[in-house]
Order: structure tokens, then C-alpha cells, then sequence
């Protein structure tokens, strides 16, 4: 069945939308699969990128409307994660329309329905994944378990309630994901391929000398890779640290 | 855990029919028969009805004579009976939270018509959960004490039932009244349909009761400001108002409001007389304690001068005060309908045009005109009611029937009979709704004592114009065409609307509002008095619009849900909680900032991140922020969602 949609719904309120549109019979096209769990906060991006790479087309993420969080901001969490996740998606041409985050209230069955319906054609029309996107989706996934970007989200609800300037944080978290995007995609270069120079690893993933070497400093740096030999064309060759992540 | 984990999964899946609900348009059987092919299913069958006791019956036996560790149950919402099937297998000896359900009827039967699609969307929900079920863990429920008291929000009718009820029981009830008095709208009321008792007769003895009841603390003119803590354990913020009046002092003499020199609308009587700015509300108000209203108060002094109880307290100040009780039970009524709203009705724009309660004041002996009806000076002769004002309306947005305007307009109609026997009386009406016990009587009297009805279509258009000097015509255009009612006397049956701060009550309580904006209920049928917030109950109109009788009832029921955590002196948390691998916690503390009930600290020995297991209340925030994997929440750990992910999906990934 094309397309396939994984719908995280929030326990209070997204969840007894959708139940309430059942009670109603209101029809909506058969492509959503349901996941309950307790918050709209609680989807980590890392769920969301698992449902892409296991097979998704689409994925929605619902919750309680803004201010009616049933536990206070979860729903605000979720929303500044899913919006950074398809700022990527439409970076890398994945399409950042397959992602939405809806408020849901639990009154709003009419309104899942809908939702549902519209985000299913949507999702149709922008087709089918390309070959080359698992790479890319693993590489996001690594991203967002990364401890820089977690800790960079994980900071923003207080910076921003602190009086942090929210655009401003908001292209700060676009950098550091841009940044570690790059340091993960060499790091799964040298996974795929094993031991790698720099400029080979350059030339492939089409970056700069100078980036890919930063990318290069900041893995030895974590403990991901180790440095090997130097090369015939005198570029220092690095490999990845296996039994690591 | 070690030793759970090596033990085989061995599952059991309940594909149930539901009668025909599920089964006309999913296999039931089909998918019964695809997931007894899953990995780890040694049972699946699918029911009639899987909640049935023969039902249940065959879930227990099952897991004794196949030994199974997990059990699935395709059905219904687990809103509705996740907390069935948990007591079913804890019956038969397996942990509550190694059971799994899956909604094939909300989610797919009743929302799809493609019998085969829907068929295969229930065998991916399915095994959805067969893969997630495998990697459940067992979960032992916290029991916490319940704080033997109730708070009680509003003193309506179904507020201080509520109260009463609780408080017969033997519990504390603290019953917080945003007004100066008890009462409520039913204090307005001058007579009661069907039976024609006198609203205060019947009212004012109650209210006494509930001011004399030794476990009831009456805290009026006070609101609710916040609620904290969960199920059993419940802070509630109430900001008492200054009255600028001792309530321990006051004799309720009113000797205050005789020498105070300003006088102001008198909101009780909606405008349609006046009052001192030292009041009560109504005479037979209770607390009888008299208000200062000190934004229109000239500070002239006399009030001190005259009270000799020494009860005028210019100094007071509002109080924060900070109630501890197990149970909640909100009461907070409604708002009548603002007939302003519907300009061309001609309200406040001809005196001529009252609204229902209103007319209450009017023909009450202790209203404004003494119990005589006057308009522009004089009795009416003719007197037109129009039904449905702001009920059954969609263009205002409100669709529902307020329910009790019907009969309080046959109410209001013998009434004007009986002052003035000669009226012409009209009642334009939509359908005439006589649902309650006695109410068709009622509405025949009505009729026989030659009251007219004439039915206006729903969306008949209605507007009023002066006709002459102090009368107004009453115009009706609809399919049978334009028709008009000369009247000197015009009532509209405004119905009922959620309270204007309904919305941020409902915020405060973590409850909901249905579409309409009236609280919802956990389910209509079965829970109608429950929220899905624990310890959060409801009575009254705030729920939705109903009359007196349904109101006591309603008011009596929530009270008696509300007793039984009181009654059983614990109640029984939800484990599913955060829990921290502390060989992973690397002690940067984002949880912490995250987590929006404290129920995270920093362990400064150990240097990790501890849970409070009473404050935390599962959202899984933390989790989602955990930069090194060491945060989780119990039962939506990564791994189980993750498989249920693959499950839904598979076969598949890309390509």
C-alpha cells in the first residue's frame, strides 16, 4: 500500500480525536497506522526516522493544542524537533512535506479525519523514496542521537523562557544539525568503506578539504575513529573504531 | 530482568468481532489466522465478543494451559477497555502491563469501507503489537495515600449536592464558590417545571444545610487558580477576594446597606434594579455575609460608623489559600446565552425584549416588580416567547439543544397566564422537546389553557421592529412565508453556553472541552461522570446543559465516583514512569530543566540524574532530550516503540 503513514498520537488529547472519529464514522483513507504514547513530546526524532527507514512514506506527529499540553509543553518539544527534521528533509530533497506535527483536541475528530485525508494525498503526491534516502535518513538518525544536537535542543525551552532570541536559536540548532549531518556522513562513509584519507572522503560525499577534515578531528575527538597511515598521496588515513556505536 | 528477557515469548492474540462493529468490514477471522503465524503466537483466536465474560473466561484459561506471557487483544479503544483486559490477565496471574491492545474498530472498522484494505491495515496493527508486546516488561503499580477531602468548584445546585454527598459520607469538602453566595442560576429562578415548586422554597433549605455541615468549608467569593499533583494527592490555589467584611463578625443586619449612599446594578437581578455597594447578593444568600465592593465604594465611612458587630474591615486583603484533598469534582455551570449575539432580535435595543431569566426576576415576588409583570409601565396583553435563542443554532456555532428552555417557556407561558388571565399568549417554537418524567403533561396543561404554539422552522429568520409607540412586531420568514406577531412583551429562551472562562478552567484541570466547549466526560455511555484526568470529576451544566432533576442526579453520581478513591484510602498510580540507567547518565542535567514537574534532581554522591517516582507523571520529555540514552520511559522504551514500528510496517523498509 503506497503511501504508508506512521501517526504518532499524544494519549490525551490526538488519541481520543482519532477514537472520536471512529464513534463518528468519519471515513478517512486507509494509510495511517496509529502509535500512541503518553506525550507528543515523548517522539523523538530518532522515532520518526525509524518509521522513514523501516518503510514510511509520511509521518504525523499529534498532540494537544498549544497551551493545552496535558503536561504543560511537550507538545512545543515536539514541534521544534519535527520543524528542524524537515528543515533537513527539505535540504537533502527528501521532501519536508512528509512530516507535520497537527493539533489535535480530543473533541476534533472531524478534524483527524481531515488532517488525515489531506496529509495522505499530499504525501502521495510527492512519491515514492529514492534509492540513495536510507542513506541519508541513517545519517539524520545518527544526528539527531547525537549528544551535541540533544543538547543543543535540550537547552532551547529554557534559553528561549530565559528571553534567548527565539529565530536566532532556531538557526543556531540548523547549523549544529547542518555540521554534525556532515561529521555523520563521513563517519558512515568510513563505516561502509573502511579505511579512507581525507581527500578520497572529500571527493565522495563533494564537500571541502577543509570541512571533511573538521569532520575528521571532531570523530577522533568523540573516539569514533582512529588514525592509520599516511597515503600515497600523503592525505593521513583514518578508520572507523568498530564495536563502536 | 536478565532472567524475563531469556524466558521464551509465548503470546496469546484475541481478534474480537465486536458483533458486526468490527466484523463487517474486517476478516476477523482472517486476521486471527495471520497472526497465529507471527513470531512467538501460540494462540490466536478470534470472538464474538472478547469482553464478554465467556470471553474473558477463555483469555484466562488460555494463559494457563498455554502458558503464555503475553497477551494481545484486537477490539475496541484501550480508552475503553485496556483497564478490563489488564484485570483479566493480572486474574490469571500475568503482570497487567504484558498486555497489549489493539484498536480495530475506532481506528478501522468504523472509519474504513474497503473490507480488504481494512483487513490488511488490522493485520499490520496487529502485528504492530505482537512485535512491540515481546519486548514489554513487567510493571508493579505504586500505591499512594488519598488526602480524605474533596474540593468541590462551584455552588450551583449540582456543587453543593456534590458537596453534600461527599460530606454525608464522612469526608472533608471544601466547596469554593466564585460568587458572594451559594445558589447558583437556580437561585434566580422564581418557579420550577414541571411540578411549579417554588425555585427558593426548595433551594434555601439546601443552602443552609450545606453553611451548617460540619465537614463542609464553604469558601466563597474565590476562585481557583491553580491545580497541582495527581489522583489522590491534589493542591488547589484558591484566591479568596477581599469582601472587606469580616465573615466571622458579620450578623448579616444590613444595617451597612442602609446608610451606603452608592448604588450600582444589582447583578443578581440582571440589571433590573439596583443595590448598595454594601451587599448581599439576594436575602436568603449564604453565607449571609455582606460585601463591600470597594472599586465603587466613596469611602464615605458610613458603614463602619453604623456596624456595631464591628465587622467593616477596610484593610482586608485578598488570601491565598492552598487546599489539599484526594478528589476534584468541578461544578462550575454555565453562562446564558447573550442574545446580543442575534442583533435583529432587537434586545436592549426595545425594553420590550427580555430574556428568559430575566423573566424570572420579573414574576418573582422578591424580584425588582414585586412579582408583577410591567413593560413600558403597564401589564402586557400580548406576550410572545421565542424558542431556541442561541440553542440549535449553527450559525452562532452552537448546535446542541440547551435542553430546559422548552419547558421553561411552557413554565414561563402558565405563569403569564396566571398574572394575567386575559393575555394573548404566543410561544413560536422549533420542536416542542418534552422528554422528562411529567414534561408532556406539562406542556398538554400548557396547551389546554390556551396558550398558542406556532412552529417556526429551524432556520426561520427572526426580527423584531417597533410597530407602534411602546409595542414591537415579532417577524418569522420561513418556507411558509412571512408572518408577524404584534406584542408587548417579547421573551427570549436564551439557552445555555459553556462559561466564558471554561477554556483556561479546563487548562488548570489538564481536562477537555468537546467542540462545543462543554467539559468532556470519559465516555458518554459508561463514564459519564468521570474525565480522563484522575480524581477529576464532573457535575452539571458544565458538563452539558441539563435541568434541575438531571443536575441533583448527575451532582449525586459524581459525588458517589468521587467517594470511592476517598473510601479505599490508596489509589494506584500508573508505573509507567521515567527511569534512568545510571551506567549511562552522564550527569549533564537537560532532563532536569526539561522536566516540567521537578520530578527529576542531580545526585551530587553519585553525579547522576534520580527520579522521584511520585512526581513524575510519564510524558517521556526527558527521554526524548537524554543525550547519552540513559533516560527512558517504562513501557515506551525505544526499543518496544521501534518494534511496533517495524511491525506496522513490515515487510518493507525502503526499497
Amino acid at each position: 500500500m503506497f503511501p504508508k503513514i506512521i501517526t504518532f498520537c499524544c494519549n490525551w488529547c490526538a488519541y481520543p480525536g482519532a477514537d472520536f472519529a471512529g464513534i463518528s464514522h468519519f471515513k478517512y483513507p486507509v494509510n495511517a497506522r496509529i502509535i500512541r504514547v503518553m506525550c507528543s513530546g515523548r517522539v523523538d526524532p530518532g522515532l520518526v526516522l525509524e518509521a522513514f527507514i523501516s518503510g514510511a512514506d509520511g509521518v504525523m506527529v499529534m498532540g494537544c493544542h498549544p497551551g493545552e499540553c496535558h503536561y504543560e509543553h511537550g507538545n512545543y518539544e515536539a514541534e521544534r524537533r519535527i520543524k528542524l527534521l524537515r528543515y533537513l528533509f527539505d535540504k537533502y530533497e527528501l521532501g519536508g512535506k512528509r512530516l507535520r506535527v497537527e493539533w489535535i483536541a480530543a473533541s476534533e475528530g472531524r478534524k483527524f479525519a481531515e488532517v488525515t485525508a489531506d496529509f495522505v494525498e499530499t504525501v502521495r503526491k510527492i512519491g515514492a523514496f529514492q534509492e540513495k534516502a536510507r542513506e541519508i535518513l541513517e545519517v539524520m538518525k545518527d544526528t539527531f542521537y547525537g549528544e551535541r544536537l540533544r543538547l543543543a535542543l535540550g537547552a532551547a525551552s529554557r534559553a528561549l523562557d530565559s528571553g534567548a532570541d527565539g529565530e536566532k536559536y532556531e538557526e543556531t540548532l540548523k547549523k549544529i544539525a547542518e555540521e554534525e549531518m556532515k561529521k555523520y556522513r563521513v563517519l558512515q562513509t568510513l563505516r561502509k568503506e573502511g579505511e579512507l584519507c581525507v581527500r578520497v572522503v572529500a571527493e565522495k560525499l563533494g564537500l571541502s578539504l577543509r570541512e571533511t577534515f573538521d569532520c575528521f578531528l571532531d570523530l577522533k575527538h568523540e573516539g569514533l575513529i582512529e588514525e592509520g597511515d599516511i597515503g600515497e598521496d600523503r592525505y593521513m588515513i583514518y578508520g572507523f573504531v568498530r564495536g563502536e556505536r | 530482568m536478565e532472567e524475563m528477557r531469556s524466558e521464551r515469548v509465548r503470546t496469546g492474540v484475541y481478534v474480537c468481532h465486536c458483533g458486526v462493529n468490527i466484523a463487517a468490514i474486517v476478516d476477523s477471522a482472517g486476521v486471527a489466522k495471520f497472526a497465529s503465524s507471527l513470531p512467538g503466537v501460540v494462540i490466536a483466536r478470534d470472538y464474538l465478543y472478547t469482553c464478554s465474560d465467556p470471553g474473558q473466561e477463555m483469555i484466562r484459561n488460555d494463559i494457563k494451559e498455554y502458558g503464555l506471557n503475553r497477551v494481545i487483544v484486537a477490539s475496541c479503544s484501550p480508552r475503553m477497555h485496556e483497564p478490563t483486559f489488564r484485570k483479566v490477565v493480572e486474574e490469571a496471574g500475568l503482570n497487567a502491563y504484558l498486555f497489549e491492545m489493539v484498536n480495530i474498530r475506532e481506528h478501522c472498522s468504523w472509519v474504513h469501507t474497503d473490507k480488504e484494505k481494512a483487513t490488511e491495515k488490522a493485520k499490520d496493527l496487529v502485528r504492530g503489537a505482537v512485535a512491540r508486546a515481546s519486548l514489554l516488561e513487567p510493571l508493579e503499580r505504586m500505591k499512594v495515600g488519598v488526602i480524605p477531602a474533596c474540593v468541590v468548584v462551584g455552588g450551583g445546585v449540582s456543587g453543593m449536592f456534590a458537596a453534600l454527598s461527599v460530606a454525608d459520607k464522612g469526608f472533608k469538602v471544601y466547596l469554593v464558590e466564585k460568587e458572594t453566595s451559594i445558589g447558583g442560576h437556580m437561585a434566580q429562578l422564581d418557579k420550577t417545571f414541571p411540578t411549579l415548586d417554588c425555585s427558593a422554597c426548595i433551594l434555601t433549605p439546601k443552602m443552609v444545610d450545606v453553611a451548617r455541615h460540619k465537614n463542609i468549608e464553604l469558601i466563597t467569593y474565590a476562585e481557583v487558580e491553580s491545580v497541582e499533583g495527581y489522583i489522590g494527592n491534589f493542591k488547589v490555589r484558591v484566591k479568596k477576594k477581599a469582601r472587606y467584611v469580616d465573615e466571622e463578625k458579620c450578623t448579616g443586619c444590613g444595617e451597612c446597606a442602609k446608610v451606603c449612599p452608592v448604588t450600582i446594578t444589582n447583578e443578581f437581578e440582571l440589571g433590573l434594579s439596583g443595590r448598595k455597594a454594601a451587599y448581599v447578593p439576594f436575602p436568603q444568600a449564604v453565607p449571609l455575609v455582606y460585601t463591600l465592593e470597594r472599586d465603587r465604594c466613596m469611602r464615605c465611612g458610613l458603614c463602619e460608623v453604623v456596624c456595631e458587630a464591628e465587622a467593616i474591615n477596610y484593610e482586608q486583603r485578598d488570601e491565598e489559600l492552598e487546599l489539599e484533598a484526594g478528589v476534584i469534582i468541578a461544578a462550575t455551570g454555565y453562562d446564558t446565552f447573550d442574545p446580543l449575539k442575534k442583533p435583529k432580535l432587537g434586545y436592549k435595543e426595545f425594553p420590550n425584549v427580555i430574556t428568559g431569566l430575566e423573566f424570572e426576576r420579573l414574576i418573582n415576588s422578591s424580584g425588582p416588580t414585586g412579582g408583577e409583570i410591567v413593560i413600558n409601565g403597564k401589564e402586557p396583553k400580548d406576550v410572545v416567547f421565542i424558542q431556541c435563542v442561541g440553542s440549535r443554532d449553527k450559525e452562532i456555532g452552537n448546535e446542541y439543544c440547551s435542553r430546559f428552555c422548552c419547558m421553561y417557556t411552557a413554565k414561563h407561558a402558565l405563569l403569564t397566564r396566571e398574572h394575567i388571565p386575559d393575555a394573548n399568549i404566543t410561544i413560536l417554537y422549533t420542536d416542542v422537546r418534552a422528554f422528562g418524567k411529567g414534561f408532556e403533561e406539562f406542556y398538554n396543561r400548557a396547551r389546554d389553557e390556551g396558550i398558542k404554539y406556532v412552529r417556526k422552522e429551524i432556520d426561520a429568520k427572526i426580527w423584531t421592529e417597533r410597530c407602534d409607540s411602546d409595542r414591537v412586531m415579532v417577524n418569522v420568514e420561513d418556507s411558509m412565508g412571512v408572518r408577524g406577531f404584534e406584542a408587548d412583551l417579547v421573551v427570549l429562551a436564551t439557552g445555555a453556553t459553556p462559561r466564558s472562562d471554561a477554556k483556561e478552567f479546563a487548562r488548570i484541570l489538564r481536562i477537555s472541552q468537546r467542540a462545543d466547549g462543554f467539559f468532556m466526560e470519559t465516555h458518554q455511555k459508561l463514564q459519564p461522570v468521570d474525565t480522563p484526568t484522575g480524581g477529576i470529576f464532573l457535575a452539571g451544566c458544565c458538563q452539558s446543559p441539563k435541568d434541575i432533576p438531571d443536575s441533583v442526579a448527575q451532582a449525586c453520581a459524581a459525588a458517589a465516583r468521587a467517594s470511592i478513591p476517598l473510601m479505599k484510602g490508596e489509589v494506584e498510580i500508573e508505573p509507567l514512569i521515567a527511569s534512568v540507567d545510571e551506567a549511562f547518565c552522564v550527569g549533564c542535567r537537560s532532563c532536569e530543566m526539561i522536566c516540567a514537574y521537578e520530578a527529576l534532581s542531580f545526585d551530587d554522591k553519585k553525579r547522576v540524574v534520580v527520579v522521584n517516582e511520585a512526581l513524575c507523571k510519564g510524558c517521556g520529555s526527558c527521554s526524548t532530550t537524554c543525550p547519552s540514552g540513559a533516560m527512558s520511559v517504562k513501557h515506551y522504551m525505544d526499543r518496544q516503540v521501534f518494534a511496533q514500528i517495524d511491525g506496522l510496517l513490515s515487510p518493507g523498509g525502503i526499497m
